[in-house]
Formats: structure tokens, C-alpha cells, sequence
């Protein structure tokens, strides 16, 4: 851009470098403390997943079940606290540093896919490490991870992982925008809808908290073909990305004196 | 390159805010009352100049300036921000927001990272970052880096906000009671470097302020709101030249300032401050020569103060006329 004249040329390219920096930035600060945090929640499932076997067994015991269970379940909700927090830190110095709400959002989804598919991985490679303890020590090992049937279960449980942990972490940014932008009372309404995706994706991939909570209420059949969950996990992906951006871009900045 | 100064258009804006309850970061809970907060604000900002945004509390001046940076948008009327004839809404738009620094008094940062952290963030959105000056204006007001902000005075924070406005170098700087907490040695530091930094890298900066006198020296331009509308807006020249003051012993001023609309008066023991609305004719100037009274300037305090004084007296007709031709005077 030169100071005497602007071309809609220099502007455009202006325009374009700019969202670029800014949803690089977002995916950049919301990813990387994403991935850090998660690392140290990893390593303790890492440590414990192997250790208490061995305790257990070393005590003459038996399991009759893993650890990695707890994961299962701990670890969207890990997802969603992250996602507000993030939001929480981040949204006002972006836009005061001259991002926009489409440059967050963008950058958001990003960081939320990323850090899903990187759960999702280390998960399912969890779910093989207890299962080769449990082996090792002749131990009988109850399958977890996700109730989908057809192909290669770990593989399934890692993508089934991933999606509700970055549709957890969309919900969770989507919330704390709805605070800000409607404050307490309205806001609070808005966490039904998150609730529902929540809830969808849970049903969709067989697991966590609510598939436990709204399987004995016939809502469909405890087992489902893989294709057709992680489809339908999916579709709540993108119905909780549509939820953030709607969220996001409506969201105002009031005067806070 | 140096980035063309931007300027602003305001047409028929008004912003309504709802009621609401806002969770705070330590969990509490404040009720923001709603209200209109800009009623019918037509506005030309001129590029390339530092023009002073005044008003009491509740005025409007932090509504009117977050619109620039859409951090608000226009419940109705139009905002257009730019550089010559590219003038656009700002809101959800990166050729505007990425060349308009908006610095509120918390600073806006990232209350959990240190100082850096937020530095590194601004540097890496704003296109004409100084990472220089940053830690040079860090260094005049002794702020370490490593902090977190939550762990800064509210006037060093103020100074972290005013560091992030001037090493921005954002053609369109606004700068809103960025001073509250800072002590006076730190205040007087921060107008210097503003106009060292203004006469380098020439931008248009708008500053809002109380402390009208301490920065009346930095205005070009000066607009007045009150009740979310625009009292007055014109070059401080001639704001300035709309009344004068006399001082001297207290007959003297008295007969000089027979007749003419009073702005202020202060009093010490024999000798009396009288600000009149008005410009002295060479009557009253040779008179006030002879009399031993001194004429200067009007003080933009007296007049802010007036125009803004409840009851409706404030709003003269000096505001009345100022106001329908704020728009055409900014031209």
C-alpha cells in the first residue's frame, strides 16, 4: 500500500494477506496450547494405562476392564473446557488487533479439527497399548472405544474420538461467544442447542457420556454400522461449525466502562 | 511503504444497546444498562490529523469510536472508514480492521500470557507493526514484558494499551481514555511521544479524553458529543477562536466583559479569570491593554464544560449552529 494512492489492486491483496495472517494466527495460539495441554492429559492416560495393570496384577488382582474408558468419556469434555477457555482468552485482543470474527472462526475450526484428529490418534493408539498389556499379562480385555461395527475398530474409535472431541470444542467456543454476545441468562438458554449437538455426536459414534445416558431410551440400535455413525457424526460437525460461526459473527464488543 | 492516513464517515448513525447481565472474569456477574447510546450522529474524521472525541461520561465516545474498529456495528445509519475514495464499513472487513487501532483503557490483552505474548500476537496481525518502538515505549514506562497483565497497576496496563496503540502505526489510531491510571510523569511521557511519533509517521489519531486540558495541545480537530449526539466538530483553531479570556484585576475585567456571554469565571483574592464566547473587537483589546488586563485564548475546558452542563444552558447557540454544521465545516 503506498500513502498516496490506494488502487482497489493494493487493497485486495491488502485484504487477502491479512485474513491470512489472522486465521493462521488463531489456529496457531488456539492449536498449539490445544496440543500442549492435551499432551500432559495424554501422558497421564499414558502412565496410568500402563501402570495400573501392573499394580493391580503385582497385588495379585485382576481388572475387569481398562482405564482407557476413562478417556473416552474425559476427554471431549477436556476438549469443550478448552474451547471456552481459548475463546475466552482470545476473542477480544483478535479483533482489537484488527482480526475479524470470520478470521477467528475460521482459525478456530482449524485448531479444533486439528487437535481432534491428533486426540483421535493418540486414543486409538492408547486403546492398542492396553489392549497389548492386558494380553501380555493374560488378561481378558473388554473392547472400548466407539459401539460402531465394521472395520477396524481402533481405526473407527480414533475417528469417532476425533469428530466428538472437535464438535466438544466447537460447542465450547460457540458457548462462551453466546455469553458475551447475550449475556448471562440468554446465554445460558443457548447452551440447549450445544447440548443437542453434543448430544448428537455422542448418539452418532456409540460413545461417551450421553450415548450412556439416551441408550436405554430406544433412540436407535446399540450397535451401527460404522459408515453410517461416523456420517452422522459428521453432519454434527458441521452443524456445530455452523453454530460457532453463527455465534461468532454476530458477536458485538460493547463498551465494558 | 507508509500506509495513506484514514479517515471516517458517520451518516444517521444510532446504536441501542439491550439490558444485559455479563458474566465478569472473576465470576461475578454486572448488569450493563441498555439505552440509546448514539442517536443520529453525522460525522466527518478527517484524515491525517489528531482530533479530540470529548464528552461526559455517557456521552457516547466509546460507542462512536468501536464502531470505527467494528467491534460494534450500527443498529442503524451507515459507517464508512478508508483512505481516499476507498471508504468501507469496518464491519468484517480486514481493510479496515487491520488498519484501525482501537486501544480501550484495559488494553485488550490476554490476561493469562505475558505481556510478550500479547505483543507477539499484535505483531503478528498488525501489517505495520514497530517491535522497536514497542520495547522502547516498554522501557519508558517501566513495564517488564515477562508480566502477566493481570499482575500491572491499572496505569501501567494503560501504558501496555497506549505502547500497543502507538507501535501499531495504524493509519487510523484511536486512542480511548487509553490514560486513565497513569500517573502525570507517565501521562506527559505518552502525549511527547504521541507527537513525536504523529510528526514521523503522519496517521490520523483520534484521542478521547476527560483531561481536557492536559491534551487540548494535541488537537487539530475537536469533537464535542453529549447525549450520543454531536454538540460540536471543527479544527480546534476555530473552536478557539470562539471565545477568548481576560485576566486582571476584577473592575476592570468586569467592564470589558459587560454585555458578553459568560463562559467561566475564577476567582483568586483581586485578581479574576472571565471566559467570554465571542471574539474581542479592538475596543476592548486597546481597553484591555490600558486597564492592564490580559486577553488569551479560550480554554477548550470551559467551553466543553459549557456546552455540556445540564439544564440546557450549556447547549448555546454555539453548539446549536456548531452541530448542524459539523458535516459541512469538516469538508
Amino acid at each position: 500500500m503506498s500513502a498516496s494512492v490506494v488502487t482497489r489492486a493494493d487493497r485486495d491483496a491488502f485484504v487477502a494477506r491479512a485474513r491470512s495472517r489472522a486465521t493462521r494466527r488463531v489456529a496457531r495460539s488456539v492449536g498449539s496450547a490445544t496440543l500442549v495441554i492435551g499432551g500432559i492429559f495424554w501422558s497421564i492416560f499414558l502412565v496410568v494405562t500402563v501402570a495400573v495393570p501392573l499394580i493391580v496384577r503385582q497385588a495379585g488382582g485382576v481388572m475387569g476392564g481398562g482405564v482407557m474408558t476413562g478417556a473416552e468419556y474425559a476427554a471431549p469434555w477436556f476438549g469443550l473446557s478448552l474451547g471456552m477457555i481459548a475463546l475466552a482468552s482470545l476473542v477480544v485482543p483478535h479483533v482489537a488487533a484488527g482480526g475479524t470474527r470470520r478470521s477467528l472462526f475460521v482459525g478456530g475450526l482449524v485448531a479444533a479439527l486439528v487437535a481432534g484428529v491428533a486426540y483421535g490418534a493418540v486414543y486409538g493408539l492408547l486403546l492398542l497399548v492396553e489392549r497389548g498389556v492386558f494380553g501380555a499379562l493374560g488378561w481378558e480385555w473388554a473392547q472400548l472405544g466407539s459401539g460402531l461395527t465394521g472395520g477396524p475398530w481402533a481405526v473407527v474409535s480414533a475417528a469417532a474420538g476425533a469428530i466428538a472431541v472437535a464438535v466438544y470444542m466447537l460447542v465450547g467456543m460457540a458457548a462462551q461467544a453466546a455469553y458475551r454476545t447475550f449475556g448471562v441468562w440468554q446465554g445460558t438458554l443457548l447452551l440447549l442447542p450445544g447440548l443437542a449437538l453434543l448430544v448428537l455426536v455422542d448418539h452418532a459414534t456409540r460413545s461417551g457420556a450421553f450415548a450412556d445416558a439416551f441408550g436405554g431410551l430406544g433412540l436407535g440400535p446399540d450397535d451401527l454400522p460404522a459408515a453410517l455413525g461416523l456420517l452422522q457424526a459428521l453432519v454434527a460437525l458441521a452443524l456445530a461449525a455452523g453454530w460457532l460461526w453463527w455465534q461468532l459473527r454476530i458477536l458485538r464488543l460493547r463498551p465494558t466502562r | 511503504m507508509t500506509p495513506a492516513p484514514f479517515g471516517a464517515r458517520l451518516d444517521d448513525v444510532v446504536v441501542r444497546f439491550g439490558a444485559q447481565r455479563r458474566l465478569t472474569a472473576e465470576g461475578s456477574t454486572i448488569k450493563d444498562e441498555g439505552g440509546t447510546a448514539l442517536d443520529g450522529v453525522t460525522l466527518d474524521l478527517r484524515p491525517g490529523v489528531i482530533t479530540g472525541i470529548l464528552g461526559r461520561n455517557g456521552a457516547g465516545k466509546s460507542t462512536l469510536l468501536s464502531l470505527l474498529a467494528a467491534f460494534n456495528r450500527p443498529t442503524e445509519g451507515t459507517v464508512r472508514v478508508g483512505a481516499g475514495d476507498l471508504l468501507e464499513e469496518p464491519w468484517e472487513n480486514p481493510w479496515v480492521t487491520a488498519n484501525v487501532q482501537f486501544v480501550r483503557e484495559s488494553g485488550d490483552l490476554m490476561d493469562d500470557e505475558r505481556v510478550s505474548e500479547t505483543f507477539k500476537y499484535y505483531a503478528d496481525l498488525r501489517p505495520y507493526w514497530d517491535a522497536d518502538l514497542a520495547g522502547r515505549l516498554l522501557d519508558t514506562f517501566e513495564i517488564q514484558p515477562r508480566k502477566k497483565p493481570t499482575q500491572l497497576s491499572r496505569g501501567k496496563r494503560s501504558a501496555v494499551g497506549a505502547t500497543i496503540g502507538l507501535a501499531a502505526r495504524a493509519p487510523l489510531t484511536i486512542l480511548d481514555e487509553v490514560y486513565l491510571g497513569m500517573d502525570a510523569p507517565t501521562r506527559y511521557a505518552f502525549y511527547d511521544e504521541i507527537l513525536a511519533d504523529y510528526a514521523e509517521h503522519p496517521r490520523t489519531i483520534l484521542l478521547s479524553s476527560h483531561l481536557v486540558e492536559e491534551v487540548e495541545r494535541l488537537f487539530e480537530d475537536v469533537v464535542v458529543l453529549h447525549r450520543g449526539r454531536v454538540l460540536l466538530a471543527e479544527p480546534a483553531e476555530e473552536m478557539q477562536s470562539r471565545g477568548f479570556s481576560l485576566t486582571g484585576p476584577v473592575a476592570a475585567v468586569d467592564e470589558l466583559a459587560r454585555g458578553r456571554r459568560e463562559l467561566h469565571r475564577q476567582r483568586l483574592g483581586a485578581t479574576v479569570q472571565v471566559t467570554l464566547e465571542g471574539a474581542p473587537d479592538d475596543g476592548a483589546t486597546a481597553g484591555a491593554r490600558a486597564a492592564g488586563v490580559e486577553i488569551g485564548s479560550l480554554p477548550l475546558q470551559d467551553l466543553f464544560v459549557r456546552l455540556t452542563q445540564d439544564g440546557g444552558s450549556g447547549a448555546s447557540s454555539t453548539a446549536a449552529e456548531a452541530g448542524t454544521s459539523a458535516r459541512e465545516g469538516r469538508r
